[in-house]
């Protein structure tokens, strides 16, 4: 895969899921914002969003998905920009780090989903499958 | 490319089998929990149901309605051999049922009789912290004019994985009663499936707590239930206007009956008051 295209892929992944997650925060601070999700006995958002699980350093997740979205989301728009003059070789290194890191992450949460809350969300599966897919991106592109 | 993408499911997949197995365990560990709490309940001594069971009229109608919380009219009905039914949903760990049970016990102990209530306590962890109850799980109650149907669905301690204890499922057309009604219009959006869930004979509704529990705090149940007999002070009123608007709710459904609760005065004002229209 061309990095160029590797690189809008991850903006446009970034962007995805920088709307979920701004939802998901939305949804935790205004009790007026509608949660569009099931409320069946697995895929429960609610029971999910609600668990202390959902809690990580005093902060909602939501709200470290924002901020782990808007930095890749800088990170791949630098990139794209600086590929028509040069490479940015570290650049690159921290884009992938910062992968690893939100990669981490997913798995701490899909853990604390399956295993402490016992209930999936749907939203949060959608964000996870995200950071997953640009995850992949990066590995393919060199 | 698909070395990573192996990798990445391979992860996710351990991930998930792990979550599982710990889920399982943290089970097995809550259900041991809850067996545990339950056989350490300690029955209400005598003194005190007595004096939940015989609230003099002077006490009901010192403290009349002032301080009730208004049931919703939901206008359904729901009534096992005759008797209207009174469904309550709640759980050991939530302070507003916690205190909702104190008016709950005073109102019923009116129209039948408790056996084997326990002393319980809410969440130590949760706001209201360890507000003193009693707990109808494994309880009974006998009445020729209600049936008394609580449903406690966890205990107030958490297991390892933070979760309560679970103790009682509501049947299905319990839990369908509690989507249906504890929802909006009758409670606002954000309160919809809260708990306590009070309806009675499928008419009149309370969701949430009837009063402040913090009026209970830092009190044992034996000096609570020694207020009662003067129906004054700040646990015994909303305690007892709580329980007369209860009582009134029944008696609107019952026919009246038993006539010495049901044809005080206090009683009939509050039956007048209640609400004939959903909102």
């Amino acid at each position: 895969m061309q990095r160029r295209t590797g690189d809008r892929l991850v903006l446009a992944l970034a962007g995805a899921g920088l709307l979920i997650a701004g939802y998901l925060t939305l949804l935790h601070y205004d009790s007026s914002v509608p949660l569009a999700c099931s409320a069946g006995s697995f895929v429960n958002c609610e029971v999910v969003l609600t668990s202390p699980s959902a809690m990580v350093a005093g902060l909602p997740v939501a709200v470290w998905g924002v901020a782990w979205f808007g930095v890749a989301l800088v990170l791949a728009a630098v990139l794209l920009r600086d590929a028509a003059t040069g490479e940015t070789p570290r650049l690159r290194t921290l884009s992938r780090a910062w992968g690893a890191a939100g990669l981490a992450g997913v798995l701490y949460l899909v853990y604390q989903e399956v295993g402490v809350v016992g209930k999936i969300c749907a939203w949060c599966t959608a964000v996870h499958v995200i950071i997953v897919a640009i995850v992949v991106v990066q590995s393919a592109d060199g | 490319m698909r070395k990573i993408v192996a990798l990445i499911i391979a992860a996710v997949a351990v991930t998930i089998a792990v979550g599982m197995m710990h889920r399982r365990n943290a089970q097995q560990a809550a259900t041991a929990a809850a067996a545990t709490t339950a056989a350490a309940a300690q029955p209400v001594p005598a003194e005190t149901m007595g004096e939940l069971e015989r609230i003099p009229d002077s006490a009901w109608g010192r403290a009349a309605t002032q301080a009730a919380t208004i049931p919703a009219f939901v206008g359904d009905s729901n009534f096992s051999n005759g008797k209207p039914v009174v469904l309550y949903i709640g759980a050991g760990y939530c302070p507003y049922c916690a205190a909702a049970r104190w008016s709950m016990v005073a109102a019923l102990s009116r129209f039948g009789k408790f056996a084997d209530l326990s002393l319980g306590s809410s969440s130590p962890t949760d706001v209201f912290a360890n507000t003193p109850t009693f707990s109808f799980y494994k309880s009974s109650y006998t009445s020729d004019y209600v049936d008394f149907q609580p449903v406690e669905e966890a205990g107030e301690l958490q297991g390892l994985d933070g979760r309560y204890a679970p103790l009682q499922t509501p049947t299905p057309a319990q839990q369908s009663l509690l989507e249906k009604y504890d929802a909006p219009p009758y409670v606002r959006a954000s309160g919809a499936g809260g708990i306590p869930f009070m309806l009675v004979g499928g008419r009149y509704m309370w969701s949430g707590s009837p009063f402040d529990p913090g009026v209970l705090s830092g009190k044992s149940q034996a000096a609570i239930a020694a207020t009662l007999a003067s129906g004054a002070g700040d646990a015994a009123q909303p305690i007892l206007s709580n329980a007369n608007e209860m009582t009134a709710s029944i008696c609107a459904l019952d026919g009246g009956k038993p006539a010495n609760v049901c044809s005080s005065a206090v009683i009939k004002r509050a039956i007048q008051s209640l609400p004939t229209k959903s909102p």
